[in-house]
């Protein structure tokens, strides 16, 4: 069972498409960063390094469709990521009913950023707290906005998870092609900084740095494209001994001549993912180093990273893997 | 594929016998709101479900929750879950898939988060904890492994189709024989963040008392809860001898485009929906004894799916039975499809429909039985309409089973 990418988009710190994305994951190109400030009550101020997608581009791909005022970075990068993936004529085949589009959405924080603005206006003031924000807090806002820039009335679904949601998306994509759901399906994840989850992240280690976007694959089930193959997950048992089941997804004997990792540069939290794929002998492309950790988003990065290498005809196989924080570990194999 | 256990914790109650009990006597669960400030909120009561004492709690269940890391929700989860694994024969979940939804997830540990940040920025106390407890998969996870949970957990956040949606994907990984047995379902608690959400939409009934297809409703009242199904093969159900609940025929999902926070005034995915589900099952309008409604009481809400189930329905509508049982829990967003699917469960099984509370003129865009007191009457097939914020449609049909 395989499905087959017609379309990827990416809105990372690289920029805003995949070519960028492509360039500095091969490069091994390490982004800026900035600090997110915030100011505590009793006046302390706090800062976080953080990695920022580059700003909106002056001519946005939403142009002015009223559902996109109001929403927040995470709604930007994943309706950009997504028509990046589906392209002018499927976006205009889809808005005029010749073209059904399912979306799987995946995220690990949602939005964050209006969640924290309007937790803020309750505690200040919960009688005047801002009905425009209340609603983009909620965690299918995001995918509400696609579906209705696409003008899809196909299922559209929110995913919760750790880092490896991607790879149980792709399944699902799988799923609902079988199911004759839609003709196509979009696989998205994308997330958003703010200083709360960027704090959060700091907890699990202090060299922590969080970014942010989106990434998009466009599937469908047959035709001309790179092939997915055996996206799959597996649960952890016990956290504490995620190696071991990583080694259950990516075995020594396995084929490909890139492997594209959720490796981080930090040595604590790699130590499981390295004792698998120390021994894996091939290209070895970590995006998150450069990039920063956009959790989920990171995830899609590493398929989209995988899945170009093939296309561009600069290796013959590619294999994701992301050991997430703690819920599973994933894998999809990518080819021609 | 049929169902062979449920589980349900509402504001009537914990357990499948208190929630019939509750609709029996047409009771309802609205009592004030006293676990975080509602003082400067326009309503002030809510769907509130009664728990046990934590330590009790903790006492009575199998292996540890690490109670810090979680808030009320976690549970209501364990209560539903563990009532539906023992309806389906005191069976474990090694192995078995697991499909949640959940709308707020563990809100309440976000929320303690985010207030320490403010006002002890220094103190990381508690706060690792609070950020694992939080997310999703490690709150769920953390309760579903003391059932011995091992296999794949999907957590569908589609707002208040949420638990709908998880029994959908259920009822999917069945049909395609990806799987033999499944748990699935939905919840959510109550938090301040979500509270203060819908007041500020103006959503809520300051009354605090919902009134879903009265003509003068005022908004919804949110409740909590968490409703748990076991759905598996007929041919898993028949290799247990266990005692079969109900067929699940069909599920059908649909995107409504319209706003995202008001339905098409026509309910158009409604009406896709209930028409999907209604062809896959093979089965005519006229042939649903009971339609167990979204109904929030909101002005909008009700009017849209009114008109759906008209255009569903077509002269066939006057024989059309529907009440919104959000009037007697409130909204459980999240958690209320599910919680929605296990009362038409119960309503199939005790052969009861529903009263819808606290009506007192019927909208005009009602055009079906409304059913405003409970009816004892034999249901060979009930469906349940769910629907969420950004537009998430779902339907799911059940029927009685019939032994071949």
């Amino acid at each position: 069972m395989s499905l087959v990418i017609k379309g990827m988009g990416a809105v990372s710190p690289a920029g805003w498409n995949v070519s960028l994305l492509l360039e500095a994951s091969l490069a091994g190109a390490v982004t800026p960063i900035s600090l997110l400030e915030r100011t505590a009550n009793d006046g302390t101020i706090v800062s976080t390094p953080v990695r920022r997608v580059p700003a909106t581009p002056s001519s946005p791909p939403w142009g002015k469709h009223s559902r996109m005022r109001r929403v927040s970075p995470i709604s930007r990068f994943l309706v950009a990521a997504a028509l990046e993936a589906l392209g002018c004529e499927r976006v205009q085949q889809c808005a005029g009913g010749q073209l059904r589009v399912a979306i799987l959405f995946c995220t690990v924080n949602g939005c964050v950023h209006y969640s924290n603005r309007f937790f803020a206006e309750v505690l200040a003031n919960p009688a005047t707290a801002s009905p425009i924000l209340f609603p983009e807090t909620v965690f299918n806002a995001p995918a509400s906005h696609l579906a209705s820039f696409l003008e899809s009335s196909a299922p559209t679904d929110t995913l919760l998870g750790d880092e490896a949601e991607f790879f149980a998306a792709l399944q699902i994509s799988e799923e609902w092609l079988d199911q004759d759901a839609a003709d196509g399906c979009l696989v998205v994840a994308a997330e958003e900084l703010d200083w709360a989850s960027s704090e959060a992240a700091r907890l699990y280690h202090r060299q922590s740095v969080s970014s942010e976007g989106a990434g998009a694959l466009y599937v469908e089930k047959s035709g001309e494209g790179v092939i997915v193959s055996t996206p799959k997950v597996i649960p952890y048992l016990d956290t504490s001994d995620r190696a071991s089941t990583a080694r259950l997804l990516l075995p020594d004997e396995v084929k490909t001549d890139c492997l594209v990792t959720s490796l981080r540069g930090i040595d604590r939290l790699d130590a499981a993912e390295l004792a698998c794929v120390q021994d894996v002998n091939c290209r070895r492309i970590s995006p998150r180093i450069g990039l920063g950790d956009a959790l989920s988003a990171s995830t899609a990065f590493q398929c989209i990273v995988a899945a170009s290498m093939v296309k561009n005809n600069l290796v013959k196989s590619a294999t994701a893997v992301t050991l997430g924080c703690s819920e599973q570990a994933g894998i999809a194999h990518f080819t021609f | 594929m049929v169902v062979t256990g449920a589980g349900i914790v509402t504001a009537l109650g914990t357990g499948w016998q208190a929630n019939l009990q509750g609709l029996l006597e047409q009771r309802h669960g609205f009592r004030p709101v006293e676990f975080f400030d509602v003082s400067r909120q326009r309503a002030q009561t809510a769907g509130v479900v009664t728990l046990p004492p934590m330590a009790e709690f903790q006492a009575s269940i199998q292996g540890r929750l690490k109670l810090h890391r979680h808030d009320r929700s976690s549970i209501i989860i364990h209560q539903a879950i563990q009532e539906a694994l023992s309806m389906a024969g005191n069976i474990t979940l090694d192995g078995v898939p697991i499909c949640v939804g959940t709308s707020a997830i563990a809100m309440p540990i976000g929320e303690a988060f985010y207030r320490q940040c403010l006002d002890q920025p220094r103190s990381m106390r508690h706060q690792l904890s609070r950020v694992h407890g939080y997310q999703a998969h490690n709150q769920i996870g953390a309760v579903v492994r003391l059932f011995g949970a091992t296999a794949e957990m999907r957590i569908i956040s589609n707002a208040c189709a949420s638990g709908a949606s998880a029994i959908g994907h259920a009822f999917h990984l069945i049909r395609s024989g990806k799987a033999s047995r499944v748990l699935a379902g939905g919840f959510d608690a109550l938090s301040q963040l979500v509270f203060a959400g819908f007041d500020s939409l103006q959503a809520l009934s300051p009354s605090g008392i919902p009134r879903p297809f009265d003509a003068h409703r005022d908004g919804l009242a949110i409740g909590e809860g968490a409703g748990f199904i076991v759905l598996e093969s007929l041919q898993s159900a028949q290799n247990r001898d266990v005692e079969i609940l109900a067929e699940m025929n069909a599920y059908a999902a649909a995107t409504d485009v319209h706003h995202l926070t008001q339905p098409h005034p026509a309910g158009c995915a409604a009406l896709q929906t209930m028409h999907a589900a209604c062809n896959m099952a093979g089965v005519e309008p006229h042939e649903v004894d009971y339609i167990n409604s979204h109904g929030t009481g909101t002005p909008l809400n009700d009017v849209a799916e009114a008109n759906a189930i008209a255009s569903w329905a077509g002269d066939k509508i006057a024989q059309i039975k529907v009440s919104s049982t959000k009037s007697a829990t409130g909204h459980a967003l999240g958690g209320a499809g599910s919680i929605e699917a296990v009362i038409s469960l119960l309503a199939m099984k005790e052969g009861l429909i529903p009263a819808n509370l606290h009506v007192r003129t019927a909208d005009d865009s009602v055009k079906f039985d409304l059913v405003r007191a409970v009816r004892r009457q034999t249901l060979n097939r009930v469906l349940s309409n769910s629907f969420g914020f950004g537009g998430a449609n779902a339907t799911i049909l059940f029927s009685k089973h019939t032994a071949a």
